[in-house]
């Protein structure tokens, strides 16, 4: 038996599928400045101070620093966030909000 | 003899969707998407509304050039129970999309209770659908 997703649900109607609801592409990719305000001003300073001491953070930023739209599937971004929070940036789940859709 | 008309329809009224531009697979393009949906083997429910819906899109794409079958029930009544060969990747059960104006099939779906459309392929294990489907009130 395949598994069910529910793809909408309110009080009256209900989407079911085998699938998976596909996330709207505009929210996958938003502007630096977009991204650079999901974090607070804490974790912003913190991800600087570790760029002056590790090369991989600071590879990141300087990836960042290069490109206008910021593509959230990207492994290059999901990598550089998941690594910072790694070096306590940021918590995990603070990690998934960065980089959360829309 | 009475000249009295019964019936008449008038506008479907809709029922909240609340995030249904942001929900678009591309903002401003009238469609939603549903992604990875394995279809090996057996019917497998592509979409099953419950409620009353209008189904104004449904277009399943994968499966090329294989064997699929396609049912759709509305109501609990099998309206279409088919086995066919797909071309070009598409398979068009409602609607016109986009660019492929020459895609025209059935013009929408009503359902009062339920819509289930059901899907097997012979190996595609990735099939996405593509639809616009409008709560009613």
């Amino acid at each position: 038996m395949k598994k069910i997703n529910i793809i909408f649900k309110s009080k009256t109607h209900k989407i079911e599928s085998v699938g998976v609801k596909s996330v709207n592409s505009y929210l996958l990719n938003i502007t630096r400045g977009e991204f650079k305000l999901r974090m607070t001003q804490v974790e912003r300073i913190a991800i600087r101070q570790l760029a002056m001491s590790d090369a991989i953070v600071y590879d990141f930023m300087d990836l960042l620093s290069d490109i206008e739209i910021v593509p959230l599937d990207q492994p290059e971004v999901i990598d550089g966030i998941n690594y910072c929070s790694k070096l306590g940036a940021f918590t995990k789940v603070r990690a998934s909000e960065i980089l959360g859709n829309g | 003899m009475s000249n009295v008309i019964n019936g008449g329809g008038g506008f479907y009224k809709l029922a909240p969707d609340l995030n249904r531009i942001s929900e678009q697979k591309v903002t401003g393009d009238a469609y939603k998407e549903i992604d990875n949906i394995d279809a090996r083997g057996a019917l497998t429910t592509v979409i099953n509304l419950s409620g009353k819906w209008l189904l104004t899109t449904a277009f399943i794409y994968g499966a090329g050039n294989q064997v699929v079958t396609l049912k759709v029930t509305v109501d609990n009544i099998v309206i279409i129970n088919d086995t066919f060969t797909v071309q070009n990747f598409r398979t068009g059960i409602v609607g016109v999309q986009g660019s492929m104006t020459n895609q025209i099939s059935d013009t929408y779906l009503y359902c009062d209770s339920n819509i289930l459309i059901e899907f097997q392929t012979a190996t595609d294990d990735s099939v996405l659908f593509q639809y616009n489907a409008r709560p009613i009130a």
